[in-house]
Parts: structure tokens; C-alpha cells; sequence
């Protein structure tokens, strides 16, 4: 590498003796002149060769694109001249350094592979600042004493995959930065740059007719034909990762993680049998909830909470028992009533996991509570149920219940 | 050493195009005297492109040699557009435009790759020229879609909205162990035949709406707010029925060459018409371009978790509490229809109940295929690797590790390809296998799921 560019350094002074092709003017109209030091003048033409030093003028109708080896490009609109300072160009590794001056006129250029591997390595020099680059589409018009440089991309929101552009415009007086498309700087004469600014359409008019195209007459039939653009440009390609990405949105808003812990970590809740409570051997552990309780005279509950029903209650996987001990039950404000849970034996219950509770409470009358066992959380009998019935010891309505489920904690 | 031939070579190229200039050149910017010379040398080049080797890449020499050619040029811009170098297909189209101003469909395809390069000022003006023209209705008609489309793009506010409708098939939808036995207390226990695998159905709705607002300056900043809805209706097991609503907005600001993305959410889950989990959460992505097709991430994102006791799920607080993630990777645009993502995590996870807080470490691979006219392929790999603190004593003395490997393939397909009127309309279809592996037989098992969905979106 080093050596390569040590010889592509040494090739400089044989290139200021001959002029060395650095490139091609790759597209022609009207009148362009070339000069080359201590060369007489020449007329470019398309395909024509362009060399190290190139001092390049465009007529009055003149419009001209120079394409590098390194596939930079530069376009000149009308009345436009440029230098082409120094070109270097390793092809291998794509190093090297272009500079050129755009001494007056509307021009435009993109950058190639030099300033796509290193940004540093392409300047472009007016009167009155230098622009650096960051990988870019650039124009401007140039006049002797101002100009107006523009960022036209590619933007931030490209489908590309390009990185987005951005220039530095700088001169011995301070330096802007501008890292949007449309937007540009005005430099004049012994001032520093401005502030970054967008550009309105009628200065982005200026610019872009004077280095654009324009067609005259009849539109021509062309290669393209038969082909949608979509297609061609790769639009229709590229809104395939637009449509992949609305797909992963949508797959995200599943919750899909969520859905999967809630099964995974818990399991859907199932109602126990004792025999499977029965087929765990050993073990105590406690029971304990709370949740609200609603108004039930009539036969079903309402729907309204009035208060909250909590509960505690043991349960020994070895004794097969459930209940006893401190296990209990209360409802609070505005029904005011608690009981304690009594010991009751599943050894010899079948069936689903479900049993009447018995409840001795000295306010309240806790006939028609029930207990049910739950599979949940891939534990057999992880949670239970207690449906809650309730009313005044002195059977005097209302009816308090509803079922509260709490889950299961081990010593 | 190598590097001066080529050089040299180059060079050499580009003195022999002296001689050998442009063939089929257009002949508006040609005076008469140079016509007998152009019509040799398009001989010359047309015996090149009829060669064997003109259906291979044409290489930068040639175009070096004949730039004026103009229909190398438009084949050579169609290649550097089918090899993502649409910088150099702007130049190659522009040079076109020049010798041959009258080429509405080239100006077309021009201003369709400066669109797809956000050059929206240059793309704008040569949609104009085009629709100023007397060309083909075609032609036309593309170019109005394109300024339709170049009009939205340059709003600075932009609303978005989709929805999707989907049908889905799992068939381990309870998670259930393969085992058909979980443990308790060290034993295990034979599962009862509604806690075994099952499977099931499911219908899907989600819809989201999404504005953002580019903040006008000199910097692309901009911020951005969504809000999003989803409702999963299982067959049979109803208590996995899923809700979720998810608001969420941030901002996404360029500085030096980073794009930071911080973001803030809330999200709140209804498992079976039940409140299930709050989540507020906080997130910050950092992105940088490193290299010219590479984008490298890092990613963090903290959620405050409330679960909330259901009575389908009573003991959903003890997994109540922060969860912090962090992540790395890199996206690389391996060609312009291959792209690959490498994300490398990981999760601490804390919970009221220290038998369900764990670490996660995961690596995941994804790979994305763009089959083109908006189809997609994509498939993706994650290895995810759960330590959790303590055991659960519940089940038994034993801590618990969980591996998991999760496989996805999604196709996707715009439905106007199959009936037009559909335009707007994808279909999307799914296959995602789950295979986890456990030291506790209650966490071992496999879930294989199908999904069709398809969606429908709305911009401006």
C-alpha cells in the first residue's frame, strides 16, 4: 500500500511534465475550451480526454459533465469555468486526493470512490471558501466575489442505503457545516461563511437550471421503454423493506414476549383434581388474597365493587388437609365480617379439586363458600379460589360475595 | 505494483476514448462535421455490446471509452442501480440527459433514483420537466406518482397508520412442558390433561398511528409520537386472550455523525379482559454508519413492570419489577436486496419474587431478502440464555436455566399483485419455531406457530 502510494507520488513530477488523463469529458454540449499549462487551447468534446491541471471553460450555451477515474463527477452549467487542481487515484484501495476550484459559474458534483473512502480526500475550492466533503451530492453557482453552495443530498431519508451527505464550507474567516438537503451557505468576499440556511425555491431554481438539463422539441423514445420506473430504480425493490419493516411493527405489537411469559411463566389456569393435588407428597404452604366483593342478594353478584375480601389459609400436602391453623377469611367496609377457615381433609375427595369450605365466624354466616384449587404457573394446586358467600349471623340481607384467588407461597 | 498497472491502465483507457469516442450519440449536440466519425465508432461499440461478454457487468473503462454511448450508459446506470450505487446512476443518467435532453423516460428513471436518494429539490425539479412534456401517458402517469409520492416525503409533518388483520396457529399455545409433568416440591407431577399441550387458534387486530414532526433546523431532527392497539382472540384458551395498548414518542436528533434515538412508553397488557402488566419504559438507540453499507447500534431500554394479580394468574406480582436491557449489533447491507443483522443482549431482570428474576444473555441473526416489486423474505435466529437468581421452592431446591431458540421465516407480498385493486394491501405469512430447553421439566417445550396476516397502510 505504502508503496503503491510512494509510486503514484512519484509519478507527479512526470505528470507535471506531461499532463496525465485523470479522466474523460464524459458528456458535451455547446461550447467547452480547455487549457493545460504551457499548452495551447483545446476544444473539448465528448469522450475527450481531460488531464491533471485542466483549467476547463463552458460557453454561453455550454454545459458539460467530467467524469473522474474515480468516478467523481463534475457538471458545469453556462459560462462556467473550473480547474482541476490535483487528481490521485490508487484504483486497488481507492485512495488518493481530488481537488478542483470552480472559479465562476453553476455547477454540480457527486462524489466517487476517493471521498467515499475517505471524505478528507476530495476538496472543491471557489474564490471565496472551500468546500469539504462528507459523501455527497453538491451545487452552487460561483461568481468572483460570492457564492451560494447547496447540499442536495443524499438525504437522511434516502432508501439507499447511502450514508446521508453533508459539506463543510469554510474559508480563513470560520467555517459552517451543513448537514441537510436543500439547505446551503452564501459566502461573499473576506466574510466567513453563513449560517446554514434552506434555500428558497427560487435560489434552488437558479442553481439547478443552471447546471440541469433542459430538453427542446419532441420527446424521444428511449431504452427505457416497456420497463415501469418503479422497477428500474429500484423503488419497488427497496419498499420491500418498508413493507418488512410495517410486518415486524406489526408482529412487535403482538406483545409476543409478553403472551409467551404469560403462558410460559404461568401457564392458563386450570381447575386441579385431588388426585393430583394427592400425587404431591409432602409439603406445607399458605394460600393468601384479596380481592373485591360485590353485592349478591338475588342469587348472582353485581358487577359494582363495594369492599374487599381478603384470606389466608394453610394448606399440608402431607396431612392433605386444608385449612386450620391461622387460616381465615374477612371482608371490610362497608360489610364488616371475618371467620376462621376450619381443617378439612381431601384424602378421600375425587373428582375436580373443589370442595364446600367450612367457615366459623362470630358476625357473619359464611354458609355456601366454596374453595377451588387451581393448576397455575405449571404448578399443580399454584392458586386457589375462594367463591365467598356471606350474610349477617342474624340471616338478615345483604348477601355479600364473590370469588378472590390467591396464589401459593411456600415456607 | 498492481495498483500502477491498473492505473496506468485507466489511464491508457481513457486516452485511447480520445480516439474512440461515443457511439449512438445523440446527434442535438453534434454538428454535421463530426457525424461520419460518431457512426464508425457506434459500429465499434455496437459490435462491443453484441459480444458475449456485454450481458456480463460493464465495466468503468468502457464507459470511459465511450462515454457518449448512450444506451451503455442507461444499461451501465441499470446496473449501478441493481448494485445499490445509485450516487453513480445519478451521474451515469445525468450525463444522459445532457447529450440527450429529450429522454423523457431516462429523466423519469432520473428522477426517480435522486427520490430514492432524498436529493427530493433535484428529484422535484426533473418530475416538472417531465410532466411539462408531450410525453407517452405512461410516462406521465409514473411521474405524477413520483411527485405524489416526493410531495409527501417533503412534508414536515408526516401521519402514518396501519392496520393488520391476522389468523394464527399454535400448537403448544399453553407452553406446556414436553414432559407432560411439572414439578412441586421436587416431584413430579403427571399434568391433567387440560394443563397439557394444547393447541389452538387465534384471530388478530392491530392498528397503529403514527405522526412525526421534522423540526425545520439545520440539523434532520426531528420528534415522533405513536399509539398502538392490539387484540389477539385465542379458539379455546380464552385466558391467553391478549389486549395490549402501547403509546410511545421521542425524538430522533443526527449530531456528528451518531443518530440518538431517545425514547419514551407505556404500555399496558390485558391478559384475558384483565389488567395484567403496566409498563412504563424509557429506551435510547445510538446509531452510527461505520462503514458504507454498515450501520452499528447500541441499544438500551429500561422497563418499570407492574404486574398485576388476575384471577387467572394470581401470583403475576411476583414477577413485578424493573427490567433493564442492553444491546449491540450491526446491520450490514450485504447487496441491495441482501440485508444482515447481528444483535448481541443483554437483560437483568428484577422481581418481587427473586425465583423470577434472572440474567439473559441472547444473540440474535436475522437476514432479509428483497425479492422485488415490494416482496420480502426474512428469517431470523435467536439463541436466548436464562439464569435465573434463586430457585423456586415451590418447585424444588434446584435453580433454574432456561435455553431457548427461537426460528422465524416471514414472507411478504403487496396484494395488488395479485388483483390490482388491492394496491396498498400486504400479505404477510409466518412460521416461528420455539424450542426451549430447561434443567426444570416444567420449562421444557416447543411451540410451532403459523401466522397469516395482512395489513393495509396509510401515509401522508
Amino acid at each position: 500500500m505504502i508503496k503503491t502510494l510512494a509510486a503514484i507520488l512519484l509519478l507527479a513530477p512526470l505528470a507535471a511534465a506531461v499532463p496525465l488523463n485523470i479522466g474523460v469529458a464524459s458528456a458535451v454540449r455547446g461550447a467547452v475550451h480547455a487549457v493545460a499549462p504551457g499548452a495551447a487551447g483545446r476544444v473539448v468534446e465528448t469522450g475527450k480526454s481531460v488531464y491533471s491541471h485542466d483549467k476547463v471553460t463552458t460557453g454561453p450555451e455550454g454545459r458539460l459533465q467530467v467524469l473522474l477515474l474515480d468516478e467523481t463527477s463534475f457538471t458545469m452549467g453556462a459560462n462556467s469555468e473550473m480547474e482541476l487542481d490535483e487528481f490521485v487515484f490508487d484504483p486497488a484501495t481507492n485512495a488518493g486526493k481530488v481537488s478542483a476550484k470552480i472559479v465562476k459559474g453553476a455547477f454540480r458534483f457527486v462524489t466517487g470512490k476517493v471521498a467515499r473512502r475517505d471524505p478528507a480526500s476530495m476538496q472543491v475550492k471557489t474564490p471565496v471558501g472551500t468546500i469539504g466533503i462528507r459523501g455527497t451530492m453538491t451545487a452552487g453557482t460561483v461568481g468572483d466575489s460570492e457564492a451560494l453552495i447547496v447540499l442536495l443530498g443524499p438525504g437522511p431519508e434516502n432508501n439507499a442505503d447511502e450514508k446521508a451527505g453533508g459539506i463543510t464550507v469554510s474559508n480563513d474567516k470560520g467555517s459552517t457545516e451543513v448537514d441537510k438537503d436543500g439547505w446551503g451557505v452564501s459566502i461573499k468576499a473576506g466574510e466567513a461563511p453563513s449560517a446554514p440556511f434552506e434555500l428558497s425555491p427560487g435560489q434552488l431554481e437558479g442553481i439547478l437550471s443552471g447546471v440541469g438539463s433542459a430538453p427542446k422539441g419532441d420527446s424521444k423514445d428511449d431504452a427505457a421503454a416497456g420497463d415501469t420506473t418503479d422497477s428500474s430504480s429500484g423503488q419497488g425493490t427497496a419498499r420491500g423493506k418498508d413493507n418488512a419493516d410495517d410486518a415486524f411493527a406489526a408482529l412487535d405489537a403482538a406483545q409476543g414476549d409478553t403472551s409467551r411469559f404469560a403462558s410460559q411463566q404461568f401457564g392458563a389456569p386450570t381447575t386441579a383434581t385431588w388426585d393430583e393435588v394427592r400425587g404431591i407428597p409432602g409439603g406445607t404452604g399458605k394460600y393468601s388474597g384479596s380481592g373485591a366483593y360485590y353485592n349478591c342478594t338475588g342469587g348472582t353478584c353485581a358487577t359494582t365493587p363495594l369492599g374487599t375480601t381478603t384470606f389466608a389459609m394453610d394448606i399440608d400436602f402431607g396431612a392433605r388437609t386444608v385449612g386450620g391453623g391461622s387460616s381465615n377469611i374477612s371482608l371490610t367496609s362497608p360489610a364488616s365480617f371475618s371467620g376462621t377457615i376450619g381443617s378439612q381433609s381431601y384424602a378421600n375427595m375425587t373428582g375436580l379439586a373443589t370442595m364446600p369450605l367450612s367457615v366459623t365466624s362470630g358476625t357473619g354466616n359464611f354458609n355456601g363458600t366454596s374453595l377451588k384449587l387451581l393448576n397455575t404457573g405449571g404448578v399443580t394446586a399454584g392458586a386457589a379460589t375462594i367463591d365467598v358467600r356471606v350474610i349477617s349471623s342474624l340471616s338478615i340481607p345483604p348477601l355479600y360475595g364473590g370469588p378472590v384467588t390467591g396464589s401459593l407461597t411456600t415456607p | 505494483m498492481k495498483s500502477i498497472f491498473c492505473l496506468l491502465l485507466s489511464a491508457a483507457a481513457v486516452a485511447a476514448s480520445a480516439q474512440t469516442p461515443a457511439a449512438n450519440v445523440d446527434r442535438e449536440s453534434q454538428d454535421a462535421s463530426r457525424r461520419g466519425a460518431i457512426e464508425r465508432r457506434a459500429a465499434e461499440a455496437a459490435a462491443v455490446a453484441a459480444s458475449p461478454s456485454a450481458a456480463q457487468d460493464i465495466p468503468f473503462e468502457k464507459i470511459l471509452a465511450a462515454p457518449g454511448d448512450l444506451d451503455l450508459n442507461e444499461r451501465f446506470a441499470r446496473e449501478q442501480i441493481n448494485r445499490g450505487d445509485l450516487r453513480g446512476a445519478a451521474t451515469t443518467l445525468e450525463r444522459i440527459l445532457i447529450l440527450a435532453p429529450g429522454r423523457d423516460r431516462t429523466r423519469l428513471l432520473y428522477a426517480a433514483v435522486l427520490y430514492r436518494l432524498d436529493a427530493l429539490q433535484d428529484a422535484e425539479r426533473e418530475l416538472r420537466i417531465v410532466l411539462a412534456r408531450a410525453a407517452p401517458a405512461v410516462v406521465i402517469e409514473e411521474a405524477k406518482a413520483y411527485m405524489k409520492l416526493l410531495e409527501g416525503r417533503r412534508r414536515k409533518t408526516h401521519f402514518d397508520a396501519r392496520v393488520s388483520f391476522g389468523y394464527g396457529y399454535d400448537d403448544n399455545r399453553n407452553s406446556a412442558a414436553d414432559s407432560d409433568k411439572n414439578l412441586f416440591f421436587g416431584v413430579p407431577v403427571l399434568l391433567n390433561p387440560d394443563s397439557r399441550r394444547q393447541d389452538d387458534t387465534s384471530v388478530t387486530f392491530s392498528g397503529a398511528l403514527g405522526i412525526s414532526r421534522d423540526f425545520g433546523g439545520a440539523k434532520p431532527q426531528k420528534a415522533f409520537a405513536n399509539i398502538a392497539y392490539y387484540r389477539g382472540e385465542q379458539t379455546r384458551i380464552n385466558a391467553l386472550d391478549l389486549q395490549a395498548y402501547s403509546v410511545s414518542g421521542g425524538f430522533a436528533l443526527s449530531l456528528r455523525g451518531f443518530e440518538f434515538v431517545p425514547t419514551l412508553g407505556f404500555d399496558h397488557v390485558l391478559l384475558s379482559q384483565s389488567t395484567y402488566l403496566r409498563d412504563v419504559w424509557q429506551g435510547l438507540r445510538v446509531s452510527r454508519r461505520i462503514r458504507p453499507r454498515v450501520e452499528a447500534f447500541a441499544d438500551f431500554r429500561y422497563e418499570d413492570q407492574q404486574f398485576v394479580r388476575t384471577r387467572l394468574v394470581p401470583s403475576a406480582e411476583n414477577r413485578t419489577g424493573g427490567q433493564w436491557d442492553y444491546g449491540v449489533g450491526a446491520r450490514w447491507v450485504a447487496t441491495p436486496r441482501d440485508r444482515i443483522g447481528l444483535t448481541l443482549g443483554h437483560r437483568r431482570k428484577y422481581a418481587r419474587a427473586v425465583a423470577q428474576a434472572y440474567r439473559r444473555e441472547s444473540l440474535g441473526i436475522e437476514y432479509t431478502r428483497l425479492l422485488g416489486r415490494g416482496m420480502f423474505l426474512a428469517a431470523g435466529l435467536t439463541g436466548q440464555f436464562d439464569r435465573y437468581d434463586r430457585p423456586d421452592l415451590t418447585l424444588g431446591s434446584q435453580g433454574r436455566s432456561d435455553d431457548a431458540l427461537v426460528g422465524q421465516l416471514l414472507f411478504g407480498a403487496p396484494l395488488n399483485l395479485l388483483w390490482k385493486p388491492l394496491a396498498g394491501f400486504t400479505g404477510t405469512f409466518g412460521y416461528e419455531r420455539f424450542r426451549q430447553t430447561s434443567n426444570l421439566t416444567n420449562y421444557e417445550y416447543s411451540d410451532n406457530r403459523l401466522t397469516a396476516m395482512i395489513s393495509y397502510k396509510w401515509g401522508i
